[in-house]
């Protein structure tokens, strides 16, 4: 049976670790494996147009600033959207499919999601775009390991 | 008699999850961990509210525990016996202007980067809440 456990996989370099896409028994990383009806272009356009440029655009607006505050919620910053800007770029150039989630971790950074089943996988670009590998199994973590965007 | 502040394991607990930050995502029906991650101010554990009933009659109904200074928010319904059968420890938090206000004191600020909270939060984000409602506009909206 097919799985995508371990699918990606992390070099250690002199100065960061970088992130590879490795396909694991036929199985794509970070990867919603049912049709999507709309191209998977159009799909990245979409992340790209309403979510990173709006989330930037939250910075602009004290209100909402104040609103998220109350809340205890600071929205993404610039370094964490810029770093997720590099991180779809790489994910469309090399034909990733979508991630399941894209969401504001509401300390400043944003987190990928993927989840198959048991295993849930994140990538979590902290506040100060540093980048972390997160794997769960049945709720259980697994590892946790810094990458980067080549 | 049970102490009336006491949590009892059939009590529905509500938590509120800001739409702006998409902690529920209503096409893959899926609440994300981050729902559960504590703020600044969660020193000593992240808020829920005990939910209206006949024995907590001061209690917050839903549309009320819904209530905040974002545009929307779905509330996550829980039941307190099923965390408590995972380990999760409530405690009683009354506020004046919210009787019910409890805490889920596993997860602070404080703990929230170790690995046992991060693993909770993805347990109650992926198997202990019962249902999502709202989207529920907020009052000044």
């Amino acid at each position: 049976m097919p799985t995508c456990e371990l699918d990606i996989t992390v070099r250690e370099s002199a100065n960061n670790a970088q992130f590879a896409r490795v396909v694991a028994e036929g199985e794509d990383v970070l990867a919603t494996e049912i049709g999507l009806k709309e191209s998977v272009a159009a799909r990245w356009d979409e992340i790209i147009d309403h979510k990173l440029i709006e989330w930037g655009s939250w910075r602009r607006s004290t209100m909402l600033q104040q609103d998220f505050e109350a809340d205890g919620l600071i929205g993404p910053t610039s370094q964490a959207i810029c770093k997720a800007c590099q991180l779809v770029n790489r994910m469309r150039m090399d034909g990733w499919d979508l991630p399941t989630g894209i969401i504001p971790d509401g300390e400043g950074g944003i987190a990928f999601e993927n989840r198959h089943g048991s295993l849930y996988q994140r990538i979590e670009i902290q506040a100060n775009g540093e980048m972390f590998l997160v794997t769960f199994r049945d709720a259980k973590l697994l590892d946790r390991s810094q990458i980067d965007v080549e | 008699m049970a102490d009336p502040s006491e949590i009892g394991d059939d009590e529905i607990l509500f938590r509120k999850l800001p739409v702006k930050f998409d902690r529920y995502d209503p096409d893959r029906k899926e609440v994300k961990p981050d729902a559960f991650r504590p703020t600044k101010s969660d020193e000593r554990g992240i808020s829920v509210d005990r939910a209206h009933s006949e024995r907590h009659p001061d209690f917050r109904r839903i549309e009320e525990a819904a209530q905040g200074r974002q545009a929307e928010y779905y509330i996550a319904v829980l039941r307190a016996g099923d965390l408590r059968q995972h380990g999760f420890v409530l405690v009683p938090d009354p506020l004046s202007e919210n009787p019910g206000h409890a805490l889920i004191a596993d997860l602070t600020y404080a703990n929230r980067r170790e690995p046992q909270s991060e693993e909770k939060r993805v347990q109650l984000a992926h198997g202990l809440v019962i249902r999502v409602e709202g989207p529920f506009a907020t009052a000044s909206n």
